[in-house]
């Protein structure tokens, strides 16, 4: 089970990433996010839309009413431009953090 | 004999009474619940387990209260806190001066002091109404916001050319016209309460 910290840290580029590849809703985004960490990233699902609509205050994402399936009402979120930029910025930090603790563990290994 | 459609009713309500009030928070709220209560009776559950797992999944009371107040937190506490140190540097250097006056009468006293209440008494009644109020829309907020401003000019206005024009200008009444003049900073926590019941929650939720 991963640290609260974490897990709130990576929220919001886990939800730039998923958006980046089209429209979605928020039981959506949880489920896929619940399947690509095979379960190991265990979100509170209630956590998630403050994410969103502090992210859609800032004007990364824009939010629309439509229908489900079952002709219910869901809010469907879609990447702005500037959501798209600050995806970039987000991604490029994660992947220095990333490629330094990469490297720090593979010197441990030698 | 469980009811779905009561039970999620009920959920809902509860929410509301919790001070999550948006619709469109509550709208998406709900429909998250639905769509998680579909995939669960799909795998076999009974309604009420459906039901039950789905609300522990979206989280308790409490957490999506946090998660909801924590968002607006930051804001609020700038602008509370710049309200807060604009009254400060006004009121208490002219107590403090209005106590060392010589020709202060306790009548000019007494009406400084309810100046003062006024303003105080003013202020947190705005933010009480934020507990009671119903959910507000941006427009409402805006135009109660811009109605305090105006009323805070209109009172200046009638303050300076009207009321102050007939004192003989001494010390105290220099000093009794500062404190009625910003009394009706009080009227910004009517706007400031609003925000408060449209973010769905108490000034004192997440202390």
């Amino acid at each position: 089970m991963m640290r609260r910290e974490l897990v709130a840290a990576s929220a919001e580029p886990l939800v730039l990433s998923l958006l980046e590849q089209g429209e979605s809703y928020g039981y959506a985004i949880i489920q896929e996010i619940k399947n690509r960490s095979r379960g190991e990233l265990e979100w509170t699902d209630g956590m998630l839309y403050p994410v969103l609509h502090r992210m859609e205050r800032r004007g990364w994402i824009k939010s629309r009413w439509g229908q489900s399936e079952t002709g219910r009402k869901r809010k469907y979120y879609s990447l702005k431009e500037d959501g798209r930029k600050a995806h970039r910025k987000q991604r490029e930090q994660w992947l220095k953090v990333h490629c330094v603790l990469a490297g720090l563990w593979k010197e441990k290994h030698v | 004999m469980f009811e779905l459609e009561q039970a999620i009713a009920a959920w809902r309500q509860r929410l509301e009474s919790a001070r999550i009030k948006a619709p469109d928070v509550l709208d998406e709220l709900e429909s998250h619940l639905r769509d998680d209560i579909d995939a669960l009776l799909r795998t076999g559950l009974k309604e009420q387990q459906a039901f039950q797992t789905a609300v522990a999944q979206i989280g308790e009371l409490r957490t999506l209260k946090n998660e909801f107040g924590a968002e607006q937190k930051a804001k609020r506490h700038i602008l509370l806190a710049a309200i807060g140190a604009y009254a400060l540097i006004t009121i208490v250097p002219v107590l403090f001066k209005l106590g060392s006056f010589a020709d202060v009468t306790w009548s000019q006293q007494r009406w400084a002091l309810a100046a003062v209440l006024v303003t105080v008494i003013g202020f947190f009644a705005g933010r009480f109404f934020g507990r009671i109020l119903p959910h507000v829309s941006k427009r409402a907020l805006l135009i109660t916001t811009a109605a305090a401003v105006l009323l805070q000019l209109v009172w200046l206005l009638v303050l300076f050319h009207h009321i102050l024009q007939t004192v003989e200008w001494d010390t105290s009444q220099v000093v009794l016209a500062v404190l009625w003049g910003m009394s009706p900073i009080s009227l910004f926590s009517i706007p400031l309460g609003m925000e408060e019941a449209a973010a769905g929650r108490t000034p004192k939720s997440h202390v």
